[in-house]
């Protein structure tokens, strides 16, 4: 049996946790208060489909969640593999591509990373990445998330989510690199 | 014999898995020849130590307004 919601109170009881959900994932505030919306939009539309059989923000984050994962996904097509532009062969399965050897300068960027101008870079080289890429690498190493909960709230294997970190730090690292050698 | 692409994956994947005694085998061998591999590896190590200086995210509540904002974008 359909349940009812009490939609006067909707936003004001549930649009910050919803926000705060979001932004783990989507680290554009703007960008993440419009899934919000578009969140609450849905719900109302399709309130017969509430059974009551979870609690509301429970159905409501999952919601949110599905329009977030729609969303990296379309991201994702527009991304060109980066494999193929590190590695030589067919498939990117051989010897590194000359420019893009590494030059070991990572110890050193670690050093340095007291400098404002170093976390700066960083900031620069992360938002250049899919979003989904970037929040993994912030749930991995910044939040120190298990893998499990990384690849449930992600919607990832936990045998894929190794291989979007190896394709993040492959770029992360010719970013940064750059960024030193200028 | 492991490409240069094949170990830069595996150097990753043996931080989340085991790995066969073979592979980690043939992954040791690459290294010991590869210079370009071996700055990778640490470039990696590197980095797993720089990504925990990434800033956190700059969260805010909604302040009233926004909510008052979003309801009638809602409701009407």
């Amino acid at each position: 049996m359909a349940q009812t919601i009490n939609t006067s109170n909707l936003v004001s009881e549930n649009a910050d946790y919803l926000l705060a959900f979001a932004m783990k994932k989507i680290s554009d505030r703007e960008l993440a208060k419009d899934f919000v919306q578009d969140t609450f939009v849905s719900a109302i539309s399709n309130i017969e489909k509430f059974k009551g059989d979870s609690a509301l923000r429970t159905w409501l984050t999952s919601i949110l969640n599905r329009k977030i994962i729609d969303y990296w996904r379309k991201a994702e097509t527009r991304y060109t593999d980066p494999i193929s532009s590190f590695f030589k062969g067919e498939n990117g399965d051989g010897s590194w591509v000359i420019e893009k050897r590494p030059q070991g300068k990572m110890p050193e960027f670690e050093q340095e990373m007291e400098k404002a101008e170093r976390h700066d870079e960083l900031s620069d080289c992360i938002e250049k990445l899919p979003e989904k890429w970037a929040g993994i690498l912030r749930a991995k190493y910044f939040e120190e998330e298990k893998a499990e909960e990384i690849s449930k709230d992600f919607d990832v294997t936990t045998s894929n989510l190794w291989v979007i970190i190896h394709r993040a730090k492959l770029v992360l690292r010719d970013c940064l690199e750059q960024k030193m050698n200028h | 014999m492991l490409y240069c692409s094949e170990v830069t994956q595996e150097l990753e994947r043996l931080k989340f898995e085991e790995g066969t005694f073979i592979k980690r085998f043939l992954l040791r061998f690459h290294l010991l020849i590869c210079k370009d591999c071996r700055r990778y590896e640490s470039d990696s190590k590197a980095l797993d130590h720089i990504l925990k200086f990434q800033n956190p995210v700059n969260y805010s509540k909604l302040t009233s307004e926004e909510i008052e904002a979003m309801n009638k974008k809602i409701i009407g």
